[in-house]
């Protein structure tokens, strides 16, 4: 496996279910049966009803594209290989959004609304990011 | 274009340097050498950290930290001479304008475009320049637009001094986009 010079996921108790699990190919989200509702970023306990009692639950991994940015001066020196790359906020048929990537097309096809979904990349032997791609049915 | 829709000029560099301002109850002045500034209002809002979180990425929380401080100053916001607004990108403050009032929400642009923002126009805003200007000088970046209020008010804003300003607006937001905080500012 190629060097990698980019940052990575720092997994804190919390959050460390949610990297195991994209490590493994899957998608998992905190779910709160109290109040029915999902959440991410992962947190301590439910910030809609503050039930203590949350689980991890896997999800279908399919969203819509809510907002996007085509980068093309990247923050970071070790993303300069990159350029443009999308950086999106993919809303989650469960209803919770995630910053992530949008990969598998070209930058100018990527829109508001354009349904995708997960992939998992594996940047490292201990490390797998979740991006998103074009789906279609 | 650095990452879309943003071009250089639209995103604020960042700089060195910071603000102070001391901050006193008005019945212990003493023999303070200049004429206080009154803090007449002030609210805070906020539901989240990283704006892809944010409910809406149209509607801010300013609406509620705005509608606070207003409250708090019991003013119209028509009748503020002068607005220091946190301005890291054009859109920051443009959303904030929307938010607080001054006009419909998808009118910011045009709001401004129509206006004369400068020291001697039909609405002052940043007339320090701003952080879009000089730089944003990190976490004290938003304490700028305190300080310039504060010139303006007491006559130590040189060249860009506005005449007898008696009400001013600062308005600051942290992480991204996710936490407001208003100030109403006076001199009496
Ligand atoms: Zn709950």
């Amino acid at each position: 496996m190629k060097h990698y010079d980019k940052p990575l996921p720092e997994p804190t108790a919390t959050s460390a279910p949610f990297w195991e699990a994209a490590h493994r190919g899957r998608l998992e989200l905190q779910y709160c049966s109290a109040c029915d509702s999902f959440q991410y970023y992962p947190r301590a306990i439910c910030a809609n009803c503050w039930n203590e009692d949350i689980q991890w639950k896997q999800c279908s991994g399919r969203g819509t594209v809510h907002s996007y940015s085509i980068c093309n001066i990247p923050t970071l020196p070790s993303f300069k290989g990159e350029v443009p790359y999308v950086v999106a906020a993919v809303e989650l048929a469960e209803g919770v959004r995630m910053t992530t990537n949008i990969i598998g097309c070209a930058p100018d096809d990527v829109h508001i609304g354009m349904p995708v979904e997960a992939v998992f990349e594996r940047v490292t032997q201990e490390h797998t990011l979740i991006k998103f791609r074009p789906h279609t049915d | 274009m650095i990452c879309s829709p943003l071009h250089l000029l639209e995103i604020v560099s960042p700089c060195t340097g910071g603000a102070a301002l001391v901050v006193s109850r008005a019945d212990a002045l003493g023999d303070c050498p200049q004429d206080p500034v009154y803090l007449l209002g002030a609210g805070e809002a906020g539901s989240h950290t990283s704006v892809t979180h944010a409910p809406s990425l149209t509607h801010s929380w300013v609406q509620h930290s705005a509608g606070r401080a207003f409250e708090m100053a019991a003013i119209d916001r028509k009748s503020v001479d002068f607005v220091q607004l946190y301005d890291c990108f054009p859109i920051t403050l443009l959303l904030t304008l929307e938010d607080m009032g001054f006009c419909a929400k998808g009118e910011g642009g045009h709001f401004v475009q129509e206006r004369d923002l400068s020291w001697q126009g039909d609405f002052p805003c940043n007339t320090n320049g701003g952080q879009l200007s000089f730089g944003q000088a990190g976490i004290a970046g938003g304490m700028c637009h305190v300080v310039e209020a504060i010139r303006q008010f007491t006559g130590r804003a040189g060249e860009r001094q506005l005449s007898d300003p008696g009400l001013g607006l600062v308005h600051g937001n942290g992480g991204i986009m996710g936490e407001q905080v208003t100030l109403v500012l006076g001199l009496e």
